[in-house]
């Protein structure tokens, strides 16, 4: 009897050391990771540009420059209710953006339905660079950037005509979108 | 017979006592990481980004691409909500690389291709490890540190997207694709970018995708087809604690209160113009009259094991968040600004933003002050040990809106003309955004433009503003 008691206290006892864990729940402690040892601290980190930044050139005759997605392109095309105008300018030029809907007229004018708007830029300064976001009505808009530069009494205009496709046109083409997952799919 | 009962019993007991320690070893154990069978890995708050970025791309016919991005902070509503949910779909993503892993790294950050496609920015203070990222701490998906982590999706987020985890300052990013729903991600997108919300927030350009512009890195840029850039409240600040009446004395002591174990046996000694208050070998409570408390935990524990950034940050939030010395209008608006570790010890410094902008100190202010930062907390372990916080409140100066219609290449113009009379060609300014300016005590607190160059702020609109020059 007693031996009995003794076999089943040791295989309790035994189990209790197999699944020790089970009986007293031991903290886990978690993976010890590599200690940082070093100091964490914003790096100060030598600045090499990555981009050209060489000063920004002009030939004798040039003026302003638009950047290159916006020029040589006869017509923009876009879905977008807005668009950045930008360029590069000699330091001091003035530059006024006017932006008109409608057919494209040789002096436009504001009328009450050409949606005239006129964005009056700051001189162009030491970055030789300008920018401004405008507005886009459906449609065709067109745009007219006229540059001034006092010091060689030079002025001009930039053209451009950006078209942005109306809502029903874009989800026009949305429904046409075919799911390249399952071919079945032709609406979204 | 009563001896073979006894033995049945006896035999059936101890079976049963075996049978029952091993089912539940296997219930605890099976399946599970270790003991918490209430969760399966230990989830601590994470450290939030400062900012969350949903980047539209253009469509149009011009060929190269071109971005706007639009805040999360912008928008109206329960904001917070949506920082959790997308922070919580952040380390979904995670979890299922940590199973499949593989992700690629690449020198060098290529920000262009980066914001080619509409994406999700999440952006950060600083380098953080994973871990305070996506608030678990045992993620191991990589060691370094990471301060941008951007989802792009070809497809608006509907299929597929792919994860950048971007170290700017460093100038590397890991790469790695993921192929599942993002609903949370697709669903904010649609919303931020939909016509009629876009006219009312702000838009921002990135500055990666402006040619030539010296900026390193990017910063989303405010930008605007309206005249005005914003029109946003003007500020002031006043230090609650005016000791020259009995009343600060009692606000003073109910600011500190919440920093003593127990607050009714500390004792208040008056030295020249600062106040010492003491809890006997626990607590020391220094309050200096220019508008800063200052707490120093007389017997921290002494430790046996380091602690990790994201446990030492949630310490230091939670001490914050119990002892309420600050004003809850700045205690709910501060965000980390720094993190910087000595030996065990975990320093985080803390500063507000005002309904998303962040509000900078002026060199002169942070002399006064004698800190650079609104709160610094100094966490060793469990314990934290030091403590430093303004007493300051800042709120609206009535009701007084101020237009701001400075373009960004204003102070980038400035800066130019100041670092080019100093000889000093091809810098880049590290960074620029709109912010807050507080430089007294009690006097206006205006937007302008503050511009980061080798690691300090400069505000080139505000000319004397700019040191070492």
């Amino acid at each position: 009897m007693s031996r009995i008691k003794y076999l089943i206290s040791i295989a309790v006892l035994g189990c209790t050391f197999l699944a020790p864990n089970a009986v007293y729940g031991a903290e886990i402690k978690p993976e010890k990771k590599p200690v940082q040892t070093k100091t964490v601290q914003t790096v100060a980190k030598e600045e090499t540009p990555t981009s050209t930044s060489s000063a920004i050139t002009f030939e004798k005759d040039e003026y302003v420059r638009i950047t290159q997605s916006l020029a040589g392109k006869e017509e923009i095309q876009t879905f977008d209710s807005q668009i950045n105008i930008m360029g590069e300018a000699r330091t001091g030029t003035a530059i006024e953006i006017i932006v008109y809907t409608g057919d494209k007229v040789d002096n436009p004018k504001a009328t009450d339905t050409n949606n005239y708007k006129t964005y009056t830029l700051k001189e162009v300064g030491a970055t030789m660079l300008f920018s401004q976001l405008i507005d886009l009505k459906e449609d065709q808009n067109n745009v007219v950037i006229s540059y001034s530069y006092p010091a060689d009494e030079k002025t001009g205009k930039i053209y451009l005509t950006i078209i942005r496709k109306t809502e029903k046109e874009k989800e026009q083409i949305k429904s046409f979108i075919v799911d390249d997952a399952t071919l079945l799919r032709s609406k979204r | 017979m009563n001896a073979r009962r006894e033995r049945m019993k006896l035999i059936l007991l101890g079976a049963l006592i075996i049978i029952a320690v091993i089912q539940t070893g296997m219930l605890w154990l099976g399946g599970m990481s270790g003991h918490n069978f209430l969760k399966q890995t230990i989830k601590y708050e994470p450290i939030m980004p400062t900012n969350i970025w949903f980047v539209e791309t253009s469509n149009s016919n011009t060929g190269v691409p071109g971005a706007l991005a639009y805040r999360l902070d912008d928008t109206t509503g329960n904001e917070k909500r949506e920082y959790e949910r997308l922070i919580g779909e952040l380390s979904k993503l995670m979890d299922r690389q940590n199973e499949e892993g593989n992700m690629q790294k690449t020198d060098g950050v290529d920000w262009v291709k980066l914001l080619s496609m509409p994406s999700v920015i999440y952006e950060y203070e600083l380098p953080i490890d994973l871990a305070s990222i996506t608030g678990e701490s045992q993620n191991q998906l990589i060691k370094e540190k990471i301060d941008h982590v951007i989802i792009y999706s070809k497809n608006k987020f509907e299929k597929e997207a792919t994860l950048f985890l971007v170290n700017s300052e460093e100038d590397f990013m890991y790469e790695l694709s993921a192929v599942g729903t993002f609903d949370d991600i697709e669903k904010i997108y649609k919303v931020l970018t939909a016509d009629d919300l876009k006219r009312h927030i702000m838009a921002y350009q990135p500055s990666a995708t402006i040619d030539k512009v010296r900026l390193a890195g990017n910063s989303f840029l405010p930008t605007s087809s309206k005249e005005i850039l914003l029109n946003y409240e003007v500020l002031t600040s006043y230090n609650p604690i005016d000791l020259s009446s009995e009343e600060g004395y009692e606000k003073l002591e109910s600011m500190i209160n919440g920093l003593f174990v127990s607050p009714l046996v500390k004792e208040m000694v008056q030295q020249d113009e600062n106040v010492i208050y003491t809890e006997d070998m626990k607590t020391l409570v220094v309050y200096r009259p220019e508008g800063v408390i200052e707490y120093l935990n007389l017997a921290p524990r002494k430790l046996q094991t380091g602690t990790s950034m994201l446990k030492g940050y949630n310490v230091a939030l939670e001490f914050i968040d119990r002892v309420q010395v600050m004003p809850k209008s700045i205690a709910d608006n501060l965000y980390l600004a720094d993190v910087k570790q000595k030996g065990l010890d975990f320093t985080y410094s803390f500063n507000m933003m005002y309904e998303g902008y962040r509000l900078q100190l002026s060199e002169e202010m942070k002399a006064n002050l004698g800190m650079d930062d609104l709160v610094q907390v100094v966490v060793r372990g469990t314990d934290v040990i030091e403590a430093h916080f303004s007493t300051l409140e800042v709120v609206p100066k009535e009701v007084e809106l101020k237009a701001l219609s400075t373009h960004y290449l204003e102070p980038i113009d400035k800066m130019y003309t100041l670092f080019e009379k100093q000889g000093i060609e091809d810098f880049m300014i590290d960074h620029l955004e709109l912010v807050y300016l507080l430089e007294g005590i009690g006097e206006d607190i205006d937007m302008t433009w503050g511009a980061v160059y080798d690691h300090k702020w400069y505000y080139p609109l505000i000319m004397r503003q700019i040191p070492g020059f």
